[in-house]
């Protein structure tokens, strides 16, 4: 299935340089499950939204939706 | 070879500075650097700066002792030739040789790995010849 | 202890006369410098109850050991008084370039004291000090101002000014540098105002000698690479602190029509990515390896900036989703002088004050072209200028609204819901110079991580530990935006001084530090009482979004609290207990 993904601030790093993408997920996917794929280390990354809203991780992905990854800030 | 300043890359943080005042002058004081640049507001606009020595040699043609020279791709200086005249501060293009108390900084590019490179977080200096940090 | 100038600059505006004195060292091993050595300085030398605005009162600017070396982020300035808009102690923090330039002038710190008769400047080169006439200068902007003196002094000045609201004495003015920088909260601008001091310019051909330098740059620089330029702080770099807009939104943390909601419809006019559409350059303070201030042009002007505080409480708070009025907003309060956290708090105030029909200050959520009006007059104390300059806690006072007025003992929240992160909640209460979110910043691993938003379990500590930890990154200095731990502020701070400090007694020194500023407070009468939040965030709950329903239940709150007063070793109306004391050594 296929799944967009908006890869914010220096996260762009793991799209090869790219904040959007699109991705070839596999049936029964959770955001975990993305993130591994990505290769983005835990530490590296703050949460994950899906709509405009914060997801918990074992939150199962459809097709054509839209993850926005953040990475971790220390301020604002 | 030799320096090479990105416009686009710098954010005036002016880490070089200080790394090159601390690497050939023992302390953090940016008017000892062998470099300048920086960022300021003129006109309700931001401007960027940077000056770095561009070996063009004027300064070697304008030293009458002979103190600094241009081989290897980089500047030498020899303290006990100089006389310390000020001509070579004057007569650099990029105003980035030193006045000190008894002799001047010239930029040695660090004997080929240069301090301000190293520095600089996000690439605005380069040693052509070689790579950003 | 290399690293300091051992040097203190004493500047009496009253008698136009200066002396410098050695820095007090046995402070500064105990106290480091910046906020805790500024505010160890204060309590020692200021009177209990002095009228912030008095010439009694003291304006001390410090330095740190850290401050003009390549260790990265160490370029902010640490500015210390007593608050015209709190009464309580208040620490500020300015970037730019003015810090490194006080210490290549050969000080550690600059202590202005009394108040000059007329309007003046004061002029700092080296050791050489000049008072200057400022008549010409005073009712100017502070843009206006700094290229003034820039053009009369030379562009190697550094610049610091007030504007026209510090002059005024507003209890909400900031005090300005390198034309976009602030220290911001709690009316220290008015302080300077209050001496007539329109500003100092520094210029310093001196450098800063530190302990082993060749292993100290090298050190620094392997330092730099593996733990600021990481994935957890070039945030700063690629987006500023604008990313925070959609973090917020997405965690429904987002201030929204003066803290009724934690989602805003039109976030996506002022996030980072709008934002970047208008980028026009990047700046970096003094010794900055992150650079995270966006240069910003669109159509109704341009401005380093907005932040995200300014983002949130004059964007989403007073229902503004449009980028150019907020970067107008943003121009206008630095070229006034105002803190935009409690100028844009203030207005979405009067905005809800306005439609609930309470009193019409002819201001409504949304619309820009009366809002674009307050801060010229907040600043020249005109029209309802008056009376909003006043601030959230004085205008509820006067026409009602308590419960929604969002200030902490008088200094209005800054842009994270509480609600929406419980732990925040304790953090604004408790802070030292009322609602600030740079004391305690839960919000990082509450909302935007892992840690449960909704409970107080385990939150005394979690703010306890925050607290302490950056009172003394603040005292080094070090800007937070490197999430430097306790290992590596201890490594850098011993690579520039030659001491051997450890990770534990530095944050020993932190709790000393939060400490200070807890007795400089108790002893100005503030007790148990005042850390409390207003009733909005105990009554109402949350309509949107991810916190949507969420309210901070009272009875909670108090348990967090005390639970909060326990751990510090304070009594239960958090005072510090002697035994607290005499572990302290304040």
């Amino acid at each position: 299935m296929l799944i967009h993904v908006i890869l914010a601030g220096p996260l762009s790093r793991y799209g090869n340089g790219c904040r959007e993408l699109s991705v070839e997920g596999e049936k029964g996917w959770q955001v975990a499950d993305l993130i591994s794929h990505l290769k983005i280390p835990e530490m590296s990354y703050s949460f994950v939204s899906i709509g405009g809203r914060k997801v918990e991780e074992h939150r199962p992905l459809s097709e054509g939706v839209v993850v926005t990854v953040f990475p971790p800030v220390s301020g604002g | 070879m030799g320096l090479k300043f990105v416009q686009e890359n710098c954010i005036g943080c002016k880490l070089c500075e200080l790394a090159c005042s601390a690497s050939h002058e023992e302390m953090f004081n940016p008017r000892l650097g062998r470099l300048r640049v920086g960022s300021h507001y003129e006109n309700k606009d931001l401007k960027i700066e940077g000056h770095v020595c561009i070996l063009c040699g004027s300064c070697v043609r304008a030293c009458p002792t002979d103190a600094i020279a241009l081989e290897d791709g980089r500047l030498h200086y020899t303290r006990e030739d100089c006389i310390n005249c000020g001509v070579c501060v004057d007569v650099c293009p990029q105003s980035v040789i030193v006045q000190k108390e008894e002799d001047v900084g010239i930029c040695d590019l660090c004997e080929g790995d240069p301090w301000c490179v190293k520095s600089c977080p996000h690439g605005a200096l380069m040693l052509k010849g070689g790579t950003s940090a | 202890m290399m690293g300091y100038q051992n040097k203190v600059l004493r500047v009496n505006l009253s008698s136009k006369s200066w002396s410098t004195e050695p820095l007090n060292m046995t402070w500064a091993k105990k106290y480091i410098g910046g906020k805790g050595l500024g505010i160890k300085y204060l309590y020692e030398e200021l009177a209990p109850h002095t009228d912030p605005f008095s010439p009694e009162n003291k304006l001390i600017f410090m330095t740190a050991p850290l401050t003009g070396t390549t260790v990265p982020c160490s370029g902010k300035l640490a500015i210390i008084s007593r608050s015209p808009a709190t009464g309580t102690i208040l620490d500020c923090s300015i970037g730019g370039h003015i810090a490194s330039e006080i210490k290549f002038a050969g000080y550690d710190a600059v202590i202005i004291e009394g108040a000059l008769d007329e309007p003046g400047v004061l002029k700092i080169e080296d050791d050489h000090i000049t008072f200057l006439p400022a008549d010409d200068l005073w009712g100017k902007g502070s843009h206006e101002t700094e290229t003034a003196l820039i053009e009369a002094h030379g562009k190697d000045m550094k610049v610091i000014s007030i504007g026209p609201a510090g002059e005024n004495l507003s209890t909400m003015a900031c005090i300005n540098s390198d034309y976009y920088r602030q220290a911001g909260r709690g009316g220290i601008g008015s302080v300077m105002g209050s001496k007539k001091l329109k500003g100092f310019l520094v210029k310093g051909t001196g450098g800063v000698q530190v302990h082993s330098i060749q292993e100290a740059i090298t050190r620094i620089n392997e330092i730099m690479r593996s733990d600021t330029l990481t994935d957890d702080n070039l945030w700063a770099y690629t987006d500023g602190t604008a990313m925070l807009v959609e973090m917020s939104h997405n965690t429904g943390i987002l201030p929204t029509h003066n803290f009724q909601d934690g989602t805003f419809g039109a976030y996506q006019g002022i996030d980072s990515e709008a934002m970047k559409k208008a980028r026009s350059g990047k700046k970096a303070c003094g010794s900055c390896a992150l650079g995270c201030g966006n240069f910003t042009k669109t159509g109704r002007g341009a401005v380093e900036g907005p932040e995200y505080e300014t983002l949130a409480l004059c964007g989403s708070s007073c229902g503004i989703g449009e980028l150019d009025a907020v970067v107008k907003f943003n121009d206008l309060c630095d070229d006034m002088g105002l803190d935009t956290i409690s100028v844009g708090n203030t207005t979405a105030f009067a905005m809800e004050l306005t439609e609930k029909g309470i009193k019409d200050f002819g201001l409504r959520f949304g619309d820009v072209e009366s809002y674009l009006k307050v801060p010229e007059l907040i600043a020249r104390k005109e029209g309802i200028g008056m009376e909003l300059g006043l601030g959230t806690r004085e205008l509820a006072k006067r026409y009602g609204g308590e419960d929604f007025a969002m200030q902490v003992k008088g200094l209005e929240f800054p842009g994270y819901e509480p609600r929406g992160s419980w732990g925040m909640g304790l953090a604004y209460a408790t802070s030292d110079r009322g609602a600030c979110h740079m004391r305690a910043w839960p919000v990082a691993v509450e909302a935007y991580g892992d840690v449960d938003a909704f409970t107080v379990e385990g939150k005394a500590q979690l703010v306890m530990e925050m607290q302490n930890s950056n009172a003394v990154k603040f005292s080094l200095i070090l800007c937070d935006f490197w999430a430097a731990g306790e290992e590596a502020m201890a490594e850098v701070l011993n690579l520039i001084t030659g001491a051997d400090y450890t990770a534990e007694e530095l944050l020993a020194i932190g709790e000393r530090v939060v400490n200070i500023a807890r007795a400089f407070n108790i002893r100005e009468g503030f007790t148990g009482t005042h850390d409390t939040l207003p009733n909005r965030i105990f009554n109402d709950a949350l309509k949107s979004g991810a916190t949507a329903g969420k309210k901070i239940p009272r009875e909670d709150f108090d348990r967090m609290l005390a639970e909060y007063y326990h751990l510090r070793g304070w009594t239960a109306e958090g005072i510090i207990s002697d035994e607290k004391t005499a572990v302290l050594e304040l």
